[in-house]
């Protein structure tokens, strides 16, 4: 399996924090135009470090305040939160006092939180992160036309459509 | 009951939560029951004029009771809905 991270450049539009998964490799958002696509060896932390590097360079700063993370307590902590309920709280503790504690948080900090739960494959933590990222965004986005692009539902179609098993 | 209005996107971020996020669903059918019956203001209009909370979010709408519409605007995490309303952060404007 290649250890090497590989950026192409694509044009593909996404939100900082989304994340796909494909075999062998994760395609992160770093920017709203950028998608880079790494390879990696999930077991790796050393090299999900150099991933993270890369990573680093890549996104996009945004106007918004720098906030202290010791990363690599972080990254220990999501090495183990894969199958311990206890260790998953714990990270949502941390992670929900870093977007209390300050006015904004520094995105790359948020995106390397999604990477390395993704890396680890902590499916709630990765719901989580994701949901605040995205979220950010959603809400600092230009406020979209709701009258033309939006749609009314009955309960029913909605529910339908939402989900069958809700309806 | 009430139609509820929602855009595409949100939509589809509705669909991703619901999985895992039940109490969203349950609340968006109680909206379309009555939804005044569970509306908190935001004190905010410029924003939403309403919210109510569902489990770990919170569920951003406006209603027109003549025409029996819910128009679902956000759905956002409680704690970063908490700022906007407490003027920590600023909120998007239409």
């Amino acid at each position: 399996m290649s250890h090497t991270a590989e950026l192409p450049q694509s044009n593909h539009l996404g939100f900082i924090g989304d994340y796909f998964l494909f075999p062998n490799g994760y395609k992160a958002v770093s920017n709203y135009k950028k998608v880079i696509e790494i390879t990696t060896d999930e077991n790796s932390l050393k090299e999900s470090k150099k991933i993270i590097t890369l990573l680093k360079k890549e996104v996009q700063d945004l106007p918004i305040k720098k906030e202290n993370l010791n990363l690599a307590e972080l990254a220990k902590q999501a090495e183990c939160a894969k199958n311990n309920q206890h260790q998953i709280n714990k990270m949502f503790s941390i992670i929900e006092n870093l977007f209390m504690s300050e006015d904004e948080v520094k995105i790359d900090d948020a995106v390397m939180l999604n990477f390395l739960a993704h890396m680890k494959e902590a499916k709630e933590l990765i719901d989580y992160i994701s949901d605040y990222i995205t979220l950010v965004f959603d809400v600092n986005k230009a406020e979209t036309d709701l009258e033309s692009k939006g749609k009314a539902y009955s309960l029913d179609e909605f529910l339908e459509q939402i989900s069958p098993k809700a309806a | 009951m009430y139609k509820l209005f929602v855009n595409p996107d949100l939509f589809e971020h509705i669909k991703k939560l619901g999985e895992d996020f039940p109490s969203i669903i349950n609340k968006i059918k109680i909206l379309s029951e009555n939804p005044n019956s569970i509306a908190s203001n935001t004190e905010m209009e410029v924003f939403c004029k309403y919210y109510v909370n569902a489990g770990r979010h919170a569920i951003l709408f406006d209603t027109n009771d003549s025409e029996e519409i819910v128009y679902i605007k956000y759905i956002l995490l409680r704690a970063r809905l908490y700022k906007i309303l407490s003027g920590k952060l600023k909120a998007p404007t239409s």
